[in-house]
């Protein structure tokens, strides 16, 4: 394992036996996972497998029928919080679809969510000039325009630009742990770097990274500790980077053979 | 509002036709000339005064107009009490010729306007869904006209002073726009009289051919007031009318407007927006008639309904068989956000000839809960992802308020309406 | 630009033109309490649903005829109707088909109504009625066997009183609508289904109405009540002679929903529309109105209508019991000088009540569609939803398409989209597809199909085929 993760430290995502419904249908059948900081996790696995719906089901979104189970962070359990005091925990939930809000602006988006996070963690709020240097050199980095600040929130975005625009909440924000839900799709070669880049430089002891993923490619780019792979619901394999590099040649279906016997 | 007295349709009339007859004598010729007023009691007293059950009315809140103490119009300020109106006054907008008109009466001591040259013109004959432009015709004291030639800027203030209350006001706004002429146009009403008082305004609107109309409309009344507005504007040959609306004052409003694109190549655009709470009723009808080829209209409304408010919106488009190439687009959208609160949205059109584009959409509902929850994932707390989400379903038409000025005054006057929304400046 | 002279490519005649010669046993025309006592005693009625009449027609003489509609039409002289013929037939009726009138069974042939044959082979139960009186019922037993009513109302009024005086006017009173109450104070017959508790019907239930003799209304009353946990699916289908008078049709159909119960009423309506000129044909003002009054329950009404000089209905929806569904899909097509005006109501009063509205107008010629619907959202309606769509297709300078909708909203948690577009057949489609070997008319048959294919889906089977059909032929010659 190349993990930077002490073994020993108290895990900073803990999920134990997690059955969820939607729409009465059980779409997680018994999930267990331990994600400690420092760690980078690829979570893959087919269409439908569920991948999305555990994703959401932690950052809190409605709509969702918690059967049996349970999931901390750091030590606290996360389904007694409400969305947005997760998120100010330090829960980031990147979007495979990021909405369009057109009307309110990014700037505006940002700065309200940077400082509800510091009121959180009883820090002074940043004023403009400040928000305005913290997000600048960060928008550098993710290489999109300043103007984009004062246009609505992701509003006339292409695809590519609202995951980079997620990206770029994500550097902002900087959270304890960041679930990308997809963040790969959609993008072409260059993109998908810039996003690689992004999330890399967030990488951190204090800090973890679980991409949701169907496909290898964006794990060339951010090197996973740990792939897990999602079949109907439940984890059916865990391994290293290799387990990905074998589901690209060999497919899904192999897991999923295996996960039915 | 008054306890409204539960009067009879026909009391109502007979109220205002007395009304009429004891001001009849002082009231100017100048204004309106005494033919045309004769002729608006004859129309409103053949049309009787509406009724919840007709089918142009159902929405407003007629009971907020029965119970107008009084119809005639209120005793004019005089002109030495004028500096105690100036702090109700907005800061004046940066090239605009202002005129302003206290109790529906021109104040000569506010700046004369070389653009502004008062012509007496009788009101359009206004059919029965805009009876209410009867009572303006009838009532009127004095009239804001304007004719263009070439190029201006005009800010018109109506402004209902407190010694108006109980008493009933009639702004009476004329334009004119000479052949490839453009004006700027901002027409306020504001005031807050401390009793029920009636404002009702007449606005008549003619552009000639490719004449550029662009219209900012904001009615910012008090709470006692019960406000009416009737439009009625006509397009020549490749005029262009912009309407940008914003309605959040008075207690009851009723907006009964009329376009017609009569000349080849008219556009209209009307982007509207009505914030109510409280007890608020905001009805507003707009019949647009596309009479020539090629015409086209583009019509936007927001409307939120908060606490007990009840907001209605009927936008009806009638493309006649002479008018092909038209185009034609409604989008209706009401936000309701308290328990006992109303939307009616009515998209309405009347195609008459085969070759146009013509859709409407139109949705009522909460705030959408996918843009709910991306704000709440942020980290950012309820109530203010509610303001916010409420801030930017009413962006589209705030946007569109091109007007750095007028898009501020309507952006804090939206925001007075909206509880949890606070801290606009940043928004924008 | 080329292109077909359209108006002469088609305008075949009404196919379904003809009189069939029956005697009628015909009361005078005019309509007062004497012809109400004569009906109702005619069909040895009980002392309520007299009464029921009576205080009808009381409030009948009080009403006056509705003007609102998107319409135009010739004043209904109401006093130069007669409100009551019947067949002369057996004294004792008709015990099977052999016994019925061999006119009448023509009759139905040259309109290909699959009574005696292709009704038992498609498993339908054809309850006809001819003027307005019910002469022929099959599948009894099969239906009995499951507990199923199914019989003229006239029939319902001896054997199930009790049922009728407790469901009959409870979803569309008496005091409802100008026409509505006139049915209630004249109506001859009709149809009467009840589906008693976990019972799925075992067959699609058709109807096919007719209209006959020369200046008598039609005044059909149909009753259809799903208990608790029942399912029926019901077929209305109507074609007419050609007539020089226009005649007068107000049928009232009610339909009563319980807990978990769904009804599913389909309706092919191809009367006598009236000739290239506007002449003759039908005046159809029908109120049709159902009630999901349970928990879950679901009525879905779907319907054709190319028939008609003029249409004026508006099945709708009360949608009281929690999480019920209401929907309705039309296609409604206008050629010539036909004028229709036809939409629907969705009131909901119950949490969580769904409601969706397809609507496809389709004008042609000098023809006039005008959608009108209600949605209403009232403070209980919790969590309410509707979807609407509402789309035109215009084929010619002087068609109409008229959409007059009202979305009224009392509940912050309910959601309301409508969305309505205008399209229309241009002369460059039609080009297009001649030029690619494509004739006209299929052209259109193929562009209209597309159009109207979501409401289409909604028919049974059998009916989608029809429907297909009487599109194509009512929308001959259109295009221009």
């Amino acid at each position: 394992m190349t993990s930077a993760a002490d073994p020993l430290a108290p895990p900073l995502l803990d999920i134990r036996d997690l059955h969820v419904k939607v729409g009465g249908q059980e779409v997680l059948r018994g999930i267990s996972l331990v994600v400690r900081a420092g760690e980078v996790h690829a979570i893959m696995g087919p269409n439908g497998s569920g991948k999305s719906t555990l994703a959401h089901v932690l950052a809190g979104r409605p709509g969702y029928e918690i059967v049996s189970g349970s999931a901390s962070f750091e030590g606290r359990d996360l389904f007694a919080l409400a969305p947005e005091q997760r998120a100010r925990a330090g829960l980031f939930l990147g979007f495979q679809y990021p909405v369009e809000i057109p009307g309110v602006n990014n700037a505006y988006l940002l700065k309200a969510a940077v400082n509800a996070a510091r009121r959180e963690r009883g820090l002074a709020e940043l004023d403009a000039f400040e928000f305005l240097s913290v997000v600048r050199t960060k928008i550098r980095l993710m290489q999109i325009d300043e103007s984009f600040l004062s246009r609505g929130v992701n509003e006339g975005f292409s695809g590519g630009e609202k995951k980079r625009n997620e990206i770029l909440q994500l550097l902002v924000l900087e959270p304890k742990l960041a679930l990308l839900d997809e963040t790969d799709s959609g993008l072409d070669i260059d993109a998908l770097k810039l996003v690689a880049n992004g999330i890399n430089s967030l990488r951190a002891a204090e800090r973890a990274i679980v991409l949701v993923t169907h496909y290898q490619r964006m794990l060339d780019f951010v090197v996973p500790d740990y792939v897990h792979v999602l079949a109907r619901g439940r984890i059916a394999r865990s391994g290293d980077r290799t387990l990905a590099l074998e589901l690209e040649k060999r497919g899904y279906d192999w897991i999923g053979e295996q996960a039915a016997a | 509002m008054a306890s409204p007295a539960a009067t009879r349709p026909s009391e109502t009339l007979d109220r205002i036709l007395r009304d009429y007859q004891a001001v009849a004598a002082r009231l100017p010729d100048a204004a309106v000339t005494r033919d045309a007023r004769a002729h608006a009691v004859r129309e409103l007293s053949r049309y009787g005064w509406p009724k919840a059950s007709d089918e142009q009315w159902r929405y407003t809140n007629l009971r907020a107009f029965e119970a107008v103490p009084a119809f005639g119009p209120a005793v004019p300020v005089p002109e030495l009490l004028l500096p105690e109106l100036a702090p109700e006054l907005p800061p004046a907008l940066p090239g605009f010729q202002r005129l302003l008109y206290v109790d529906g009466v021109r104040q000569l001591g506010a700046a004369a306007s070389a653009a502004a040259t008062a012509t007496t013109t009788a009101g359009p004959d206004w059919p029965a869904e805009q009876r209410f432009g009867l009572l303006c015709d009838m009532f009127a004291s004095d009239v804001a006209a304007l004719r263009i030639r070439g190029s201006a800027a005009v800010e018109v203030l109506f402004l209902t002073s407190a010694a108006a209350a109980g008493a009933a006001c009639y702004p009476r706004l004329q334009v004119a726009l000479e052949p490839d002429s453009e004006l700027k146009l901002v027409e306020r009403h504001l005031g807050a009289p401390p009793a029920p008082t009636l404002v009702c305004a007449n606005i008549a609107i003619e552009l000639g051919r490719g004449a550029r109309l662009m219209h900012y409309r904001l009615q910012q009344c008090g709470p006692r007031t019960a406000f009416a507005d009737t439009l009625d504007a006509r397009l020549a040959e490749q005029a262009s009318y912009s309407v940008r609306q914003v309605a959040i004052g008075a207690g009851s409003a009723r907006t009964s407007a009329q376009v017609r694109l009569s000349g080849r190549g008219a556009a209209l655009s009307w982007q509207a927006i009505a914030v109510g709470r409280g007890q608020q009723v905001h009805d507003a009808a707009l019949k647009v008639e596309h009479l020539a080829p090629d015409t086209r209209t583009e019509e936007v409304f927001r409307g939120i309904a908060d606490e007990r408010a009840r907001i209605a919106f009927s936008g009806h488009i009638h493309i006649a068989a002479c008018a092909p190439g038209s185009d034609a687009r409604q989008s209706l959208r009401g936000l309701i956000e308290g328990a006992g609160a109303e939307i009616d949205l009515r998209p309405r059109l009347e195609i008459n000839t085969d070759e146009v584009k013509a859709q409407h959409g139109a949705t009522t509902g909460a705030l959408d809960e996918n843009l709910m929850f991306y704000l709440l994932a942020r980290g950012i707390d309820r109530s203010t992802a509610r303001a916010l989400l409420k801030w930017a379903f009413l962006g589209d038409v705030l946007r569109a308020i091109d007007l750095r000025e007028v898009r501020r005054a309507a952006e804090q006057g939206a925001a007075g309406q909206l509880p949890d929304v606070v801290a606009i400046g940043a928004l924008t | 630009m080329s292109t077909p002279d359209i108006d002469a490519l088609v305008n075949r005649s009404y196919r379904h033109g003809f009189v069939t010669d029956i005697e009628s046993d015909t009361v005078p025309p005019g309509l007062d309490e004497s012809v109400v006592r004569l009906i109702s005693h005619k069909k040895h009625e009980p002392q309520f649903l007299l009464d029921w009449r009576l205080r009808a027609l009381a409030h009948w003489q009080r009403m006056r005829e509705p003007h609102w509609a998107h319409l135009r039409y010739q004043p209904i002289d109401y006093d130069a109707i007669s409100y009551y013929s019947a067949p002369k037939q057996n004294k004792d009726g008709p015990k099977s088909l052999a016994d019925v009138d061999p006119k009448l069974l023509a009759t139905y042939e040259k309109l290909g109504v699959p009574l005696h044959e292709r009704a038992r082979l498609a498993g339908v139960a054809v309850d006809a009625v001819f003027d307005s009186v019910s002469v022929a019922t099959t599948f009894k037993e099969r239906l009995s066997a499951a507990g199923v009513i199914f019989c003229p109302f006239s029939e319902a009024v001896q054997k199930h009183p009790a049922l009728l005086e407790r469901y009959l006017g409870s979803v569309v009173p008496y005091t409802d609508n100008f026409y509505a109450t006139l049915n209630s104070a004249v109506f001859t017959d009709g149809s009467f289904v009840y589906v008693p508790p976990g019972v799925r019907c075992p067959m699609e239930l058709s109807t096919y109405f007719r209209i006959n003799a020369a200046n008598t209304g039609q005044f059909e009353r149909t009753l259809i009540i799903a208990d608790e946990g029942a399912y029926v699916s019901y077929l209305e289908g109507c074609t007419a002679p050609m007539r020089d008078e226009n005649q007068l049709h107000a049928a009232v159909v009610e339909l009563i929903a319980l807990d978990d119960a769904q009804i599913k009423y389909s309706t092919v309506q191809n009367w006598y529309p009236g000739d290239e000129q506007g002449r003759g044909g039908i005046y159809n003002f029908v109120t049709k109105r159902g009630e999901c009054r349970g928990r879950n329950a679901r009525i879905s009404w779907t319907q054709v209508e190319t028939g008609s000089a003029i249409t004026w209905k508006y099945p709708s929806c009360i949608l009281r019991g929690e999480n019920s569904v209401g929907e309705f899909y039309s296609v409604a097509t206008t050629n010539n000088y036909q004028q229709a005006d036809t939409g629907t109501k969705m009131i909901h009063i119950g949490a969580n009540t769904r409601s969706t509205i397809v609507s496809k107008g389709i004008s042609a010629g000098h023809g006039q569609n005008a959608y009108r619907g209600l949605v209403k959202i009232l403070p209980s309606a919790i969590g309410a939803r509707n979807f609407t769509q509402c789309d035109s297709l215009l084929m010619g300078k002087h068609s109409g398409a008229h959409t007059f909708p009202y979305i009224e909203v009392r509940n912050p948690t309910a959601t309301v989209e409508h969305e309505a577009s205008t399209s229309r057949i241009s002369e460059e489609q039609l080009f297009y597809c001649l030029q690619r070997g494509i004739g006209a008319e299929d052209a259109v048959n193929m562009i209209v199909s597309g159009f109207c294919r979501t409401v289409f889906k909604e028919l049974p089977m059998e009916f989608a085929v029809e429907a297909q059909n009487l599109l194509a032929v009512s929308l001959e010659g259109a295009v221009g």
